[in-house]
């Protein structure tokens, strides 16, 4: 069943159907588009009608009773689609344009020769970059690719962003017409990408394909190179320049692929080959939106009207609109004040919003990158790192899925707004999408599943380290092994690479914590504990009780291991190490230069904790203890309060007051405080080795061994701290 | 050094090249279509009809603007005729401005087939003077 209807074209009536109809104002539209920059266009319009009118009857004449879809078709077809003579047309036309402009002198030249402008009509921020790519006539596409590395690249790229924003004037630009990026179906190898890059940058295509895999050639290379000659000149290659730029370059492609539009129709191909391009689709929408808001405004008037007449007399409604034209006015003197101040707090904040986003996008990228293509080959980690198959399956497809999905989707937004791809890719987000939601199921599988492995927290008991006892009561401490660094092949580990190493089998770092204490009797005493996280109470104390690390004791000195190593079957949960040192009050202790190399400070932080009662609280907070900031090589001596202080530099108490350190009297009270205690110590000594001296020649006992001497010597002393 | 000007010149000789060579196919293609207009009025479905004959497909769509175009410029007149098969039509003839332009194109077309000619035609690469 099909609907006939009457038209008139060109003066004649014809039966037409329904469909056929709509099928002909839209070609009929799409023509009147394509003519508008033309100066006859009403014309050509009308001359095409009468001619489509007269094919028509024709039909009618022959005897057809209406004209059918069919014969629209047929007629479009001899008439020529806007596509179909687009590639010949537009020469002409542009020819055309050419001759009118060269003979009124308004050249092509001085056309550009206008005034920096943001673009009010293609922008994504401000308009900047549009309004750049505008006066330098080039596409906004590739001015905010540029703009975007100069914004990353040098931070005061945002900086001189939002000066142009705030200082350039906004307007109604031309939309660009040149040449835009394409993918190049007639030219490519993989996607066509470097085709339609060779097109629109007019190259060739193998000098893009080129500069595409180079890194990744150069990588080869120099691998090659430095394995087979100079193994032992690592670092002078610039591995680590090229390494990086080929996963960049392999993602690029690949994002590019999937964000360009394939140039099918003649028309894209012309566009991408930078072929004038008059057909301004674009602003003819705009157009057409400004007419509905005209109409729309102008409804909007007429119900003013009417309420203002229902409003009564007419004295009534002169005062209104008397009332409404002033308002307007003082409006209108407001706004721009008003408009100027908030327009920079906006642009401020948006830019500010954008710039982080960015930021945080191409930080997680990069960061992407490094685990992707370097988590790839980095074999040993993964020994020590899943417990179960599941563990490392999930965690992988977190990585894979749950992360780098949203990354790369963003990345493609933020393509795709660049080059401004219009056409929606519902198959793009539905893959994100799907992809996502396979990524959520790993990380709460991953997440559930390391949960578990580190349920508890737990250390060992406390493993004594027999020690001598240091003579004149100064213990020095020093790690005496080598410090740890990595010593593996895996080229992005080049800074940050002390305090820890791995190996197939086994893996060593730094995550060693001293805390000094007041010792209960006279004696030093050292205790190790190790500690872990694991799946229940046994699980974590095995696997603290696992964990090797070296204490030795050599007179006064105190050896520790540079770093605990953790066997293969363990597997890394976070484990630890605690040395406490128990010592007497008014001992000394020096650590050494080498325990503050040693200890990666982002583990140690160079602070000894202090604080005699850890010992009850340790498990629960045990990380909050006072900071005590240590220096190397500095006799300390235990206070009676179990705070180690430096007697020749004394600082204000430690108890995170750090604010008020610059008052003199207070520090100078506790210097004063801290040498009277200093005093007290050594009279009470003194006193003690009198005593001791006195009682020997008395011819008391003469085993008096170190620990019996520091008996007697304590017993006083605990009278005095109390 | 290599300033916005210089940049723009490079811009203007590419566009200058481009446009050569879209100005000789729409010399061509007018040509064509003054030379069939000359030997007498013509409607512009006939034009397409002859073109075609002769090898040379240009669509209606195409040549509508063109004719508009030479009207506008005055190379081109035309006359109402009624049709009864249709609305009615729209028959064109060249003006005496038309006609000028026309033997110039004559005359540049004249000039480039020879020397096309010649050069496609030569039997060998020997020097003129011998």
């Amino acid at each position: 069943m099909k609907k006939i209807i009457n038209i008139n074209l060109s003066g004649r009536v014809i039966p037409i159907e329904d469909s056929a109809y709509e099928k002909l104002q839209a070609y009929i539209e799409s023509l009147r588009r394509y003519f508008s920059n033309e100066e006859g266009r009403d014309e050509i319009i009308n001359d095409i009608e009468s001619r489509i009118a007269e094919l028509m009857s024709e039909k009618i004449r022959k005897g057809a009773d209406s004209v059918t879809e069919a014969d629209v078709d047929e007629i479009i077809t001899s008439m020529g689609r806007p596509e179909d003579f687009e590639a010949a047309e537009r020469e002409t036309i542009a020819a055309a344009a050419q001759q009118k402009a060269s003979a009124g002198e308004e050249t092509y030249t001085a056309k550009k020769r206008g005034r920096l402008y943001r673009d009010s009509s293609d922008k994504i921020l401000g308009g900047v970059a549009s309004g750049l790519a505008n006066y330098l006539d080039i596409d906004p596409a590739v001015m905010r690719i540029l703009m975007l590395l100069f914004v990353f690249t040098a931070g005061f790229g945002i900086l001189l962003y939002i000066i142009l924003w705030i200082v350039v004037p906004a307007k109604d630009l031309d939309n660009y017409t040149g040449k835009r990026l394409f993918r190049n179906p007639d030219n490519k190898v993989i996607g066509g990408v470097a085709g339609g890059l060779a097109a629109y940058f007019k190259m060739q295509a193998w000098i893009i394909r080129l500069i595409f895999v180079s890194p990744l050639l150069l990588n080869i290379m120099f691998g090659t190179f430095n394995g087979i000659f100079f193994s032992w000149h690592r670092d002078i290659f610039p591995n680590i320049v090229i390494a990086p730029f080929t996963g960049t370059f392999m993602l690029a492609y690949i994002i590019l692929w999937m964000v360009l539009p394939e140039a099918r129709s003649p028309f894209e191909k012309m566009e991408m080959r930078g072929e004038k391009v008059d057909v301004n689709r674009i602003r003819q929408n705009v157009q057409e939106g400004m007419g509905d808001v005209k109409t729309r405004m102008q409804s909007w008037g007429n119900e003013v009207k009417t309420s203002a007449e229902d409003l009564g007399t007419r004295a009534k409604e002169f005062a209104n609109t008397r009332g409404k034209a002033w308002a307007s006015e003082v409006a209108q003197t407001a706004r721009p004040a008003a408009r100027g101040l908030g327009h920079i707090i906006g642009v401020i904040f948006k830019a500010f919003f954008i710039f982080v986003a960015g930021c945080i996008a191409l930080a997680l990228f990069a960061a992407l990158m490094a685990l992707i293509f370097g988590g790839v080959a980095a074999g040993p980690i993964n020994n020590f790192l899943w417990t179960s198959n599941i563990q490392k399956l999930s965690a992988w497809g977190t990585l894979l899925f749950f992360i780098t999905v949203p990354v790369v989707a963003f990345m493609t937004w933020l393509i795709r707004r660049i080059v401004q791809v219009r056409s929606r890719n519902s198959h793009l987000s539905w893959i994100f999408g799907g992809l996502w939601v396979v990524g959520w199921v790993c990380a709460v599988v991953f997440a559930a599943s390391i949960a578990k492995d580190v349920r508890v927290y737990e250390r060992t008991d406390a493993i004594d380290v027999p020690i001598s006892q240091p003579s004149k009561g100064r213990m020095i401490v020093r790690v005496n092994e080598p410090q740890v660094r990595y010593s593996g092949s895996m080229w992005w580990i080049h800074d940050d690479n002390a305090g820890w190493d791995i190996t197939d089998d086994s893996l060593r770092y730094n995550n060693v914590k001293i805390r000094v204490g007041k010792s209960d009797d006279s004696l030093f005493h050292v205790h190790v504990f190790k500690y872990s996280t694991g799946s229940s109470l046994s699980d974590a104390q095995n696997r603290a009780a696992r964990t090797l690390f070296n204490i030795s004791s050599q007179d006064t000195i105190l050896n520790l291991g540079s770093a605990l190593t953790i066997d293969r079957r363990s597997k890394f949960r976070g484990q630890g190490v605690i040395v406490q040192i128990e010592m007497p009050v008014g001992k000394r202790i020096n650590f050494n230069e080498s325990v503050l190399d040693s200890y990666n400070p982002w583990v140690v932080r160079k602070e000894v904790r202090g604080g005699q009662y850890w010992g009850r609280r340790w498990r629960s907070d045990w990380d909050y203890d006072d900071f005590f900031n240590l220096e190397a090589d500095v006799d300390y001596v235990m206070g009676k309060d179990g705070v180690l202080f430096n007697p020749l530099k004394p600082t204000k108490k430690d108890n995170g007051d750090y604010r008020y350190e610059n008052n003199d009297d207070d520090r100078k009270n506790r210097k004063k405080e801290l040498q009277d205690q200093l005093k007290q110590i050594e009279q009470q000594e003194k006193q003690d080795s009198v005593q001791k001296n006195s009682e020997n020649k008395k011819g008391g006992t003469k085993q008096g061994d170190v620990a019996s001497v520091d008996r007697i010597a304590y017993s006083p002393f605990t009278t005095l701290l109390n | 050094m290599f300033g916005q000007d210089d940049f723009r010149d490079l811009l203007n000789l590419i566009m200058n090249i481009e446009n050569t060579q879209s100005q000789m196919r729409k010399g061509i293609l007018e040509f064509c279509i003054l030379s069939i207009i000359r030997r007498g009025e013509a409607y512009p479905s006939d034009i397409v009809e002859e073109m075609k004959t002769a090898g040379l497909h240009i669509l209606e769509g195409t040549l509508y603007p063109l004719l508009t175009r030479l009207k506008n410029a005055e190379m081109l007149t035309y006359r109402w005729v009624e049709s009864n098969s249709g609305p009615p039509r729209k028959y064109f003839s060249l003006t005496p401005k038309g006609e000028a332009f026309y033997k110039e194109l004559e005359q540049t077309w004249q000039e480039l087939a020879n020397g096309v000619n010649a050069l496609a035609n030569k039997t060998s690469n020997e020097p003129l003077n011998q």
